[in-house]
């Protein structure tokens, strides 16, 4: 029977690749192998990992194999994303590039499901996620976290017609944010959550929210600045801005845990970055502004 | 809508229901006939067999298809088993839907008159041939609507697969969506998902006509 | 040597006797009819004779080939692929026909001879429209069972069973499933295999038809055959005054 499993699987695979136009290899058991035959933009690729349990990854061991897998969520404007001809572009495109370039390895993109960034990490198929990650201290528990890089906070956006006066006057209104998000995280530690957690619904994306705003269901929406910023800008500036926020929200980039060599190779590189004027040229072109952590 | 945007949205959208399309063939052209091989174990009356067989239904049918590309993508490693993402996609899709298939088959199988095995077997056929020959020739036109109802579930599960990070049709046009803010790519991948559905319909109708001539009463 | 013995068979269904001993012998080119109310064991003698059920002791014999027989109270049966062979010495033609719909009626006669008997397609093409014409449907030999009447139906059902070449024929109530305007068409070419020294068993409930087609007639009752002898005697000259009821209720 487990023979039968074996040719049946072998069977799969070969008619997978066949289908796939057989340019790229696969990972097997064993051995090392690279190339994501499923990619649109064919930037993606397979971790290669000596081991199926217990990864752990040194600057020496990405440099040997030439390149740093990034998990990202590759719908999530404008940090990492795909433009109209489906490449991937965005801030965190363009600086870990930059960065991959600093450590002299090939930047390789693999797009991820976001709820599944842990276990990406964890079984080796990707070696950090860099995508607009916010510093959380569960995610200062899980992952190796990169020193912040970007700067950020937690924001309240209106819809027209909507004065909000303070925190206070929150209770009033109609609210609405991402379920896990750091804005969510935020607001929880804050001391209005209790007056205003009953007005506050929790959708799966921001881009549900914004659709709630849009069909009038919600005054209001608590987000990060950088993401609702660029959100704003898309929709001609429908929205406005409350003059109170919630505080810093800063970026940083997550490793395997204990991976805290390759960590701080990468927050060199990155200091690095900010010296040439690199990184402040990258945050101009997404940002208008240079929000780098200095 | 804005013509000229849809326009802009078609190349991804497209790269992303050739995807769609891919793990939707390869799923179909290799469950189907597992699917069988599954039925005949499952009514196989050799013992041990017949509890493989059940037991793999069980499993596939009784656990979320999700849970299933989680196990096969992210914790076959464990067991020595790496895949990359879009053969795990592919695999966990062929072993789930043959369970599905296994059971429509059994359904067909045994709706078939018990007059027609005792007719075979007065005419000297083993309990094989009389499965080969007889049974699954007339299985086939009754269990054409429900493999098509479970086909048209699989179109739309393909969508499943960005949780191991296989890019697809609904991925494509979620991205669209969350960097223009505007749901139109939604609209059309709608369409898309509409007339992939509508087209595998004509096909099972016309395979249920072909496959059920016999029971025509006019000449 | 009678091409069919049966001695002191039995069968029982969990706690129900529906053969209680039966023994009747069926010679070469002879036609025996079983009447005898419902559920008397009329079909389940059948059934044990061509191996659709499993008799529960007793012996039987085919043509010279033991299909059952039982030794100090074992039931012993040949190995299957013998008892598939031993079963081909007869032709089972249903009460509910049975026909493959799926398959043309030249082919629900052809396929045994083809896949089992593995002769050659022209022969088998040729032999199926002789027995076609025999029981008076050439016409039909590419039409659908669903395409034919319930008599149509049977004969080509008899022509498939023919097509095997079986030493004996067995007929379960041939005739129940019809409608009494298409009874005649299946007892007429069941009269002309008659005619031409088919043997045969049949489990009827036409008298009629029994009385002019059987050279014999068995009369079952509760799992028994408790009388038997020609259909002339059987039907003019009837003494019990059990079976003279039972034949009462069928006069017309």
């Amino acid at each position: 029977m487990k023979k039968t499993i074996s040719v049946l699987l072998a069977a799969a695979l070969a008619l997978s690749f066949t289908a796939c136009g057989g340019d790229t290899s696969y990972q097997t058991a064993s051995g090392a192998g690279s190339g994501e035959p499923s990619g649109g933009s064919g930037s993606q690729a397979q971790s290669a990992s000596s081991s199926a349990a217990g990864y752990s990854t040194t600057l020496a061991d990405i440099q040997a194999k030439g390149e740093l897998v990034i998990g990202l969520d590759d719908t999530f404007a404008p940090m990492g994303f795909r433009d109209e001809n489906n490449d991937l572009v965005g801030f965190d495109i363009d600086l870990a590039t930059a960065v991959c370039e600093e450590l002299g390895v090939k930047a390789v993109f693999q797009p991820i499901d976001w709820k599944a960034k842990e276990m990406e990490l964890s079984t080796g198929k990707i070696d950090c996620v860099w995508n607009g990650m916010s510093i959380t201290p569960e995610r200062q528990q899980t992952m190796s976290l990169s020193d912040p890089y970007l700067n950020n906070k937690i924001i309240v956006m209106t819809n027209q017609g909507v004065e909000i006066a303070d925190k206070e006057d929150l209770a009033n209104y109609k609210l609405g944010t991402q379920a896990d998000s750091s804005a969510l995280e935020v607001i929880k530690a804050d001391s209005v959550y209790d007056a205003i957690k009953d007005q506050l619904t929790e959708y799966d994306t921001y881009d549900q929210v914004i659709m709630d705003m849009q069909a009038g269901r919600l005054d209001a929406m608590i987000v990060d600045e950088v993401l609702g910023q660029y959100k704003n800008t898309q929709m001609d500036n429908a929205f406005g801005v409350a003059s109170f926020d919630f505080g810093d929200d800063l970026y940083a980039i997550g490793f395997r845990k204990g991976d805290t060599e390759l960590t701080q190779a990468v927050n060199d590189a990155i200091a690095a970055c900010i010296e040439s004027g690199k990184a402040a040229e990258v945050s101009e072109k997404w940002f208008g502004a240079d929000i780098m952590v200095q | 809508m804005d013509l000229s945007y849809i326009a802009a949205l078609m190349p991804a959208l497209m790269q992303g229901l050739w995807q769609t399309l891919k793990i939707f063939a390869l799923t179909l052209v290799f469950s189907l006939p597992l699917g069988l091989v599954f039925t005949l174990g499952s009514i196989s009356r050799v013992l041990p067999l017949r509890w493989l067989a059940r037991g793999y239904i069980w499993i596939f049918r009784g656990t979320p298809l999700m849970l299933q590309l989680f196990f096969v993508y992210y914790g076959l490693p464990f067991l020595g088993l790496t895949f990359d993402r879009f053969p795990a996609a592919v695999l966990t899709f062929v072993l789930n839907y043959a369970a599905y298939f296994a059971e429509i088959y059994r359904g067909g199988i045994q709706s078939i008159d018990r007059g027609q095995h005792e007719a075979a077997k007065t005419l000297g056929f083993t309990p094989w041939q009389t499965m080969r020959l007889i049974i699954i020739p007339q299985t086939v036109s009754r269990v054409i609507p429900p493999v098509c109802n479970e086909t048209i579930t699989l179109v739309k599960d393909t969508a499943l697969v960005t949780a191991i990070g296989v890019g697809e049709l609904l991925k494509a046009a979620q991205g669209a969506v969350n960097r223009d803010v505007n749901i139109t790519a939604y609209v059309v991948a709608a369409v898309i998902y509409l007339a992939i559905t509508f087209v595998m319909t004509m096909v099972y109708e016309r395979l249920e006509k072909y496959f059920s001539r016999h029971q025509k009463k006019e000449a | 040597m009678p091409i069919l013995t049966v001695e002191n068979v039995t069968k029982r269904f969990g706690g129900f006797e529906a053969l209680k001993g039966v023994s009747l012998t069926v010679e070469r080119g002879e036609a025996v009819a079983i009447i005898g109310s419902s559920g008397s064991g009329k079909s389940t003698l059948l059934r044990c004779i061509n191996d659709l059920e499993r008799v529960s002791s007793g012996r039987i014999v085919i043509d010279g080939d033991t299909l059952v027989e039982t030794v100090d109270g074992a039931v012993k049966y040949p190995p299957e692929k013998e008892l598939r062979r031993i079963c081909m010495k007869t032709g089972m033609v249903f009460q509910q026909f049975n026909l493959f719909p799926h398959l043309t009626c030249l082919e629900n006669i052809t396929i045994a001879p083809l896949q089992i008997l593995k002769q050659n397609r022209a022969d088998a093409i040729a032999n199926a429209d002789r027995l076609l014409r025999l029981v008076g449907l050439e016409n039909k030999a590419d039409s659908y069972p669903a395409m034919l009447s319930g008599g149509q139906q049977q004969r080509v059902a008899i022509a498939r069973a023919l097509a095997i070449d079986p030493q004996i024929m067995l007929f379960d109530e041939p005739t129940s499933a019809l409608d009494p305007e298409l009874t005649a068409e299946v007892t007429s070419v069941i009269a002309k295999l008659a005619q031409q020294d088919i043997t045969m068993l049949i489990v009827t409930h036409e008298m009629e038809f029994a009385r002019t087609v059987a050279d014999r007639i068995l009369f079952f009752e509760d799992g028994e055959i408790i009388a038997g002898g020609s259909a002339a005697e059987f039907f003019e000259s009837q003494q019990n005054d059990r079976i003279k009821r039972f034949l009462s209720g069928f006069q017309k």
